[in-house]
């Protein structure tokens, strides 16, 4: 009982182990509303891409287009990240939908980019979330055209290992997508709904009076 | 006691700082691969011997360190413990909470546990170059004073293979395995995340 009284007090120096201090920034800018955006200079046509959604129907480019979108590439495996970026999504479009119509606003598109262990469980996945988002997958290859036309990263960690709790590592970055299937800006998460909402709001709104 | 691991540096925007929760210093160690996680060792006082009187001292410095050790767990607590409410399908959850050191000394997190569970990971995610990637942490040190939240994007821990599916606002035993060996058992909560940001999850409490 007693062995740790006196001596687990410090971490000896020279311990067999790597410490990193970590410094917090950050103090006092709590209350600000985040918000990390990229309008991209000219709108980015998305290249020809056909998947399927989480209900096995067809999902390619045309379902993009006569509609908003936000585009996010993730893994159902994923328990942190992802989880947060989908539940923060919802909370947008919340907050866009007391200013918007609701066929104004965007559908929210989770790229699964772990087609394996994404497949089966898509249609679940996405639901817990909101019943309108919706899930696309398909062969690694053709899910790879989308990625690379998102400008998106995606890799694989330790599959060798396991085959079953693999981790992937994947750009984080949500496309805002045009009626036209063109990325016109990206968001990073963590979103403040309210800010995010005020972005796309007005963004859409000026695409849309600039006709184009 | 040593985890499974990586070599790998992690940077000062890790925890979870880098969707800009605030805290002190979170000082992570990751362990290399087979390394002892704890130097800890040394024998509490004990009886040189030298009769009734010297028998009293060693008495009441045993019953000093047994104070000082029950006040130096009390010193760390844990707060604002929950779980996300995951898909049905969802083999790994993640949970989160906060981590005070109140005392003098500092305290280190190597592990924890849930009947829950088959198994309990610490990881940390982070977003480095738009780029999201998680990996195992072997030890968190808590220095004096500090404050440690595990928040999304940051420190978290990884559950894996919940025994049975769970519901929003069930309770779930958990238990923080400290590096002096003492544990510290919790309950968290089943809830689906705020996903407002930082502060999101802190205003459900």
């Amino acid at each position: 009982m007693t062995i740790a009284a006196g001596s687990g007090r410090r971490w000896p120096a020279t311990a067999a182990l790597v410490a990193i201090l970590c410094a917090v920034l950050g103090a006092g800018t709590s209350d600000a509303a985040q918000l990390e955006t990229k309008v991209l200079a000219s709108p980015k046509v998305l290249s020809p891409f056909r998947l399927s959604d989480h209900e096995g129907r067809p999902f390619s480019n045309e379902r993009l287009t006569g509609r908003w979108s936000l585009m996010m590439l993730g893994f159902t495996h994923c328990p942190d990240v992802c989880p947060f970026t989908l539940q923060n999504l919802a909370l947008v479009l919340e907050q866009m939908s007391t200013r918007v119509a609701p066929e104004r606003l965007p559908q929210v598109v989770f790229v699964a980019v772990d087609p394996k262990r994404d497949r089966p469980v898509l249609a679940d996945y996405v639901k817990h979330f909101s019943d309108g988002f919706i899930g696309i997958t398909g062969a690694a290859d053709d899910v790879k055209v989308l990625i690379d036309s998102l400008e998106g990263y995606v890799r694989f960690v330790g599959m060798e290992a396991s085959e079953e709790s693999y981790q992937v590592q994947h750009s984080a970055v949500v496309s805002l997508v045009d009626p036209q299937a063109r990325i016109r800006a990206t968001l990073n998460p963590p979103m403040d709904p309210v800010a995010a909402a005020d972005f796309l709001v007005d963004l859409m709104r000026r695409a849309t009076r600039e006709g184009k | 006691m040593t985890r499974r691991s990586t070599h790998a540096v992690i940077p000062e925007f890790c925890a979870s700082e880098v969707f800009g929760t605030h805290e002190l210093q979170a000082r992570l160690m990751v362990a290399a691969p087979g390394s002892p996680l704890s130097t800890l060792s040394r024998s509490g006082p004990h009886d040189s011997g030298y009769g009734i009187a010297a028998r009293m001292v060693a008495f009441c410095l045993a019953v000093l360190a047994l104070a000082t050790l029950a006040h130096a767990e009390e010193t760390l607590n844990v707060t604002d413990a929950w779980i996300r409410l995951a898909p049905p399908s969802a083999q790994q959850h993640a949970g989160y909470f906060t981590l005070t050191n109140s005392g003098s000394a500092a305290r280190s997190l190597v592990a924890a546990e849930s009947s829950a569970y088959a198994k309990v990971e610490l990881h940390v995610s982070r977003i480095a170059n738009g780029i999201a990637t998680m990996e195992p942490v072997a030890a968190l040190e808590i220095a004096p004073g500090q404050t440690v939240r595990f928040a999304s994007g940051g420190l978290h821990l990884m559950l894996i293979g919940p025994k049975a599916p769970l519901q929003a606002g069930s309770m779930v035993p958990l238990t923080l395995v400290l590096g002096d060996g003492s544990k510290l058992a919790t309950a968290a909560i089943v809830r689906k995340d705020g996903g407002g940001g930082p502060h999101g999850a802190h205003h459900a409490h």
